[in-house]
This record gives C-alpha cells, sequence and structure tokens, in this order.
C-alpha cells in the first residue's frame, strides 16, 4: 500500500479506532498503542475490505480483538498503569452517565458503544464481535439495565 | 436529565495524542524487513538441518543453555502469518537482556510431556529479588492449532514452602506467560517466566521451588472459548451456565504440568548506588543493577507528567520491562529497565505532553 493511500485511511478513521479501544480498554496510552497496531494490522493486509462500511467494521473487529489481546496479556493483570486520560465533561450529567458507562465490563460497554455511539444494528454488532444477534441483544438488555440501577430513575436510553 | 447521549459527547471529544501513523508505518517498514528474514533461503536449511539430523525434538532438547538464551533474545519480536492470512507481531514484551542473563544462570533440564506438548524449564536465575526460568516447548499436540504462541495459564507457584500467588507473599499473584515460535512455521516454542518476589520473601538461599501450570492454550482457544465451552456443554448435555461445568471442562481439555527444582540466589553481580540525586522536585533515590534489570527508584512531582528514560554509557536507551515494570510504594515509583553491564546510566526525565519530548531533568549516575 502507497504511503499515501495509508495516510487517507488513517485520517479518515482514527478516531473511530481510537474511541472504540478506548471504551473497551479505558486507557489513552494502550488505546494510542492500539491504534497504532490496528493501522499496522490494516496496511499490511492481504485482502483489505473492500468498501467503506467493511473498512470500518474491519477497524473496529480489529481494535476488540487487540484489545482483548491486551487484557490478556501479563502487563495488564498486574501492573496498575497510571491513566492521564484529561476527559473533558461539560456537565456533571455527562461526567456520571460516562463514568457508570466505562463502569461496565467491557462486554457490556463495547455493545453500548457500537450501537448508541457508531449506530450500529444489533446485527452488524453480532458480524463485529462474531457473536449471535440474540447474544448482543441480551447483552444490550443487561447492559440498559445495568445503566438504569446504577443511573436512577432520572437516566433515560 | 441523564440520557447515553451524555456518553456520545465525551467520547467525541476523545483525541488521539500520539502519532500512531507513523508508528503503523514504521511497523510496515519493519515487518518488511522481517519477511526477508523468513524468506525460503533461510527456512529451507533449517528443514534440512532437522530432516538430516535427529528430528525437533532432539533439536530443541540438546540444545545447550547460550542457544536458548540466543533464541529467546531472538524471539522478543517476531512475526508470524495467521490463520486468517494476516501477518502479526509476536512480541514477548519482556525486555530481558538475555545476554546478561545468560552469564548468570543455571541449568535445568526439567522436562514434562503433556499430551503432545513438550514443556522443558531449561535454565533458571535469581538475583535474590526476583526469579527468571526460561522453558522451551515442542508442540505435537493437534488440538493446539495456533502455531506461533501458546500460552501457560493458572499457574501456581510455591517457593521454599509459601504460597506465591497468595496477595500477602506477592508483587503479582496472577501469574501467565506465554511461549512463541522459534520462526513462523515452527513447532519448537520458548518462553520466559518472571517471579517478583515481595521484599519480605526476597531470597538469601537456597529455596525449592514448585510450579503448577494448569493448562496451556492456543490463541485460538482464548479467542473461541466460550464458543467451545459452549460447544463442549452442548455435546455432553450440559448446563453452561453451571461453574462447575466450568471446572469440569478444563479438567478435561487442560493439560496440567509439575515442576520442581532448587533455586540458589546469585548476587554477586548487584550492585546499589543509594546516593539521592535532586532536581526540580525530581528525586533518584536509588539505582540498582543486576542480571535480571535496571531498577531506579525515584519521585516526581504529581503535578507533572513526566516519564523516565534511561541510556547507557554508549548512549542506548534501555527498555521498560512491560511484564514487570516495578511498582509504587506510595512515594517513591520503581522501574525496571532491561539489564546492562554499563558502568554509568544516564536518567532522562522528559515531559510527555511536550511535542519533541524535552527533557526536564538529567543525571548521569554510576552504577557498577
Amino acid at each position: 500500500m502507497k504511503k499515501t493511500e495509508m495516510e487517507k485511511i488513517y485520517y479518515k478513521y482514527k478516531d473511530i479506532v481510537f474511541r472504540a479501544a478506548f471504551s473497551y480498554c479505558k486507557n489513552q496510552t494502550m488505546s494510542e498503542d492500539i491504534t497504532s497496531d490496528v493501522f499496522y494490522r490494516y496496511f499490511i493486509c492481504k485482502n483489505p475490505p473492500d468498501n467503506d462500511e467493511h473498512t470500518k467494521a474491519w477497524l473496529i473487529r480489529t481494535s476488540i480483538n487487540c484489545c482483548k489481546d491486551v487484557f490478556k496479556s501479563f502487563r495488564y493483570k498486574n501492573v496498575v498503569a497510571l491513566d492521564e486520560t484529561q476527559l473533558v465533561y461539560n456537565t456533571p450529567q455527562e461526567s456520571e452517565v460516562y463514568e457508570a458507562v466505562m463502569s461496565l465490563s467491557p462486554k457490556y460497554r463495547i455493545i453500548i458503544h457500537l450501537y448508541y455511539y457508531e449506530g450500529y444494528t444489533s446485527i452488524e454488532i453480532s458480524e463485529i464481535i462474531n457473536k449471535s444477534p440474540a447474544t448482543v441483544r441480551s447483552r444490550l438488555s443487561r447492559a440498559r439495565q445495568m445503566l438504569k440501577n446504577s443511573l436512577g430513575k432520572e437516566f433515560h436510553i | 436529565m441523564k440520557s447515553i447521549n451524555d456518553y456520545n459527547k465525551v467520547t467525541h471529544r476523545l483525541e488521539l495524542k500520539k502519532n500512531c501513523l507513523e508508528e503503523a508505518i514504521n511497523m510496515v517498514e519493519q515487518n518488511s524487513k522481517n519477511k526477508n528474514k523468513f524468506s525460503k533461503k533461510r527456512i529451507i536449511p533449517v528443514f534440512a538441518a532437522i530432516v538430516v539430523g535427529c528430528g525437533v525434538m532432539a533439536t530443541v532438547f540438546a540444545d545447550d543453555i547460550a542457544n536458548v538464551f540466543r533464541k529467546a533474545e531472538n524471539k522478543q519480536q517476531i512475526t508470524a502469518e495467521g490463520a486468517d492470512g494476516e501477518r502479526y507481531t509476536l512480541d514477548k514484551s519482556d525486555q530481558l537482556n538475555y545476554t546478561e542473563l545468560e552469564k548468570h544462570a543455571v541449568s535445568l533440564n526439567e522436562e514434562y510431556d503433556v499430551n503432545g506438548l513438550k514443556i522443558k524449564a531449561e535454565s533458571i536465575f535469581c538475583d535474590g529479588e526476583n526469579i527468571t526460568i526460561m522453558f522451551t516447548a515442542e508442540n505435537n499436540n493437534s488440538d493446539i492449532t495456533d502455531n506461533y504462541r501458546i500460552w501457560a495459564k493458572g499457574i501456581e507457584i510455591e517457593i521454599g514452602g509459601k504460597a506465591y500467588n497468595a496477595a500477602e507473599n506477592s508483587i503479582n499473584s496472577g501469574v501467565e506467560f506465554n511461549f512463541i515460535c522459534d520462526y513462523e512455521g515452527a513447532s519448537t516454542y520458548t518462553g520466559t517466566l518472571q517471579i517478583p518476589l515481595a521484599e519480605k520473601n526476597h531470597l538469601t538461599e537456597t529455596t525449592d521451588v514448585n510450579i503448577h501450570i494448569s493448562y496451556f492454550e492456543s490463541t485460538e482457544a482464548w479467542d473461541n472459548g466460550n464458543d467451545l465451552f459452549n460447544e463442549y456443554c452442548k455435546e455432553n448435555n450440559l448446563n453452561s451456565n453451571d461453574s462447575e461445568n466450568v471446572d469440569k471442562y478444563y479438567s478435561e481439555v487442560a493439560r496440567s504440568a509439575d515442576f520442581q527444582f532448587e533455586v540458589t540466589p546469585d548476587t554477586s553481580s548487584n550492585s546499589v548506588n543509594s546516593d539521592k540525586y535532586s532536581d526540580q522536585e525530581i528525586e533518584v533515590a536509588e539505582v540498582k543493577s543486576t542480571p535480571y534489570a535496571l531498577s531506579v527508584k525515584y519521585k516526581t512531582p504529581m503535578e507533572k507528567s513526566l516519564i523516565l528514560m534511561v541510556y547507557d554509557q554508549d548512549g542506548n536507551r534501555l527498555e521498560l520491562n512491560l511484564e514487570n515494570q516495578g511498582e509504587f510504594d506510595g512515594e517513591y515509583q520503581t522501574s525496571n529497565f532491561s539489564a546492562t553491564d554499563s558502568e554509568m546510566v544516564t536518567l532522562n526525565f522528559v515531559d510527555k505532553n511536550s511535542e519533541n519530548l524535552d527533557v526536564v531533568s538529567s543525571f548521569e549516575i554510576e552504577i557498577n
């Protein structure tokens, strides 16, 4: 792949990849490392996806797989990372809701992220995370319930 | 009113701070160089040697200790092609200086056959504060289909009769390590287990070490673990929500291994500089050099985002040991870097938020 093509792909999808990684691993430095790794894998991929939607889904799926790799690593499990992520909250509600979502376990967080932030349907999510649509719907439902439990009646989803 | 839109707004403000494009392109270039390493010209003689010689098993297990270390060092980063046709960079991330370890490690030769996966504890080194064990493996188990990385999991360690995994005895209670294959397509592997010891458990005399590895797992098994378990439950008419069935599943598919040996701490090459160095509220309290690592104990002002970069006397950067970065005692941070035989090191504290990683403070410290 030519360098100009790499640049084009990178600038188009970098935020999507980074934000998906961050929603999974909650750590700025790790998410940045994963972003580099994901684009590297894309650049050397022998059969890259053939259109925009497939490219986006491929990049998100690879981000999630890279996050899983990090999660199972000795480093992640045993070293407490000093995360210096500068999150910007404009209202107390933003802080409360964001932290409630991030306190869910990764398998629920990523579903919330893909469904509400990226706007994917449960069937599309099932293809990205390689689970059945029923599993996605059940995780989405449980995630919503957990958010309602932690954020109270004022929370609307 | 709180809504999920609040999550979307905060997420939308998240920004990359690093130039990941440059890093990705560098990796592509590196990958291209590595590809040449695995060209047919290099691989064919290896296979030829195996055919002419006594087979893979004999090739691996006849290795002398130096060869094992050299292999491990080479494998700190290799690339391999996965079943999906993509090329992966395999990084052991341990950043150990195998050349330094090799001079001090003691041979073990503890071997275990685990359903076609032959695991051998090759050598051990202990500087009193850390135990490092080198393993090799040969995979003839057709169930382990992943051909480039195998995880050793569910590890229980007993040192001098004390359960290392117990929180009160351990710095890292969750222990695992992985084996990386020798080269693309090979069935022989090397893995390194690092065991950092809590201060009260530092070793001064010969001590018994027992290691139990519950099971070995390929990356494929990890990625599809739930599916494999569900399949097993379906086949055996078991309830997949019952935790007892999880144990049953692992007791049937797991291939456990037990190793028993002694370790004698070798502190002859350890040196410590406990002089205090300070500048701009940055303090270096201790620099310790062993064949396992160069450890720096320091503190920096909380309000500054500083990172420590360490260089030997020739200007080579010492890598942070990602598997055992060190610990924070509430006041001082201890960070472990790859070992060096350098007599002097330069510690640069750099501002990680500055564009050019500006050096805020620098110390030159004698260590040997």
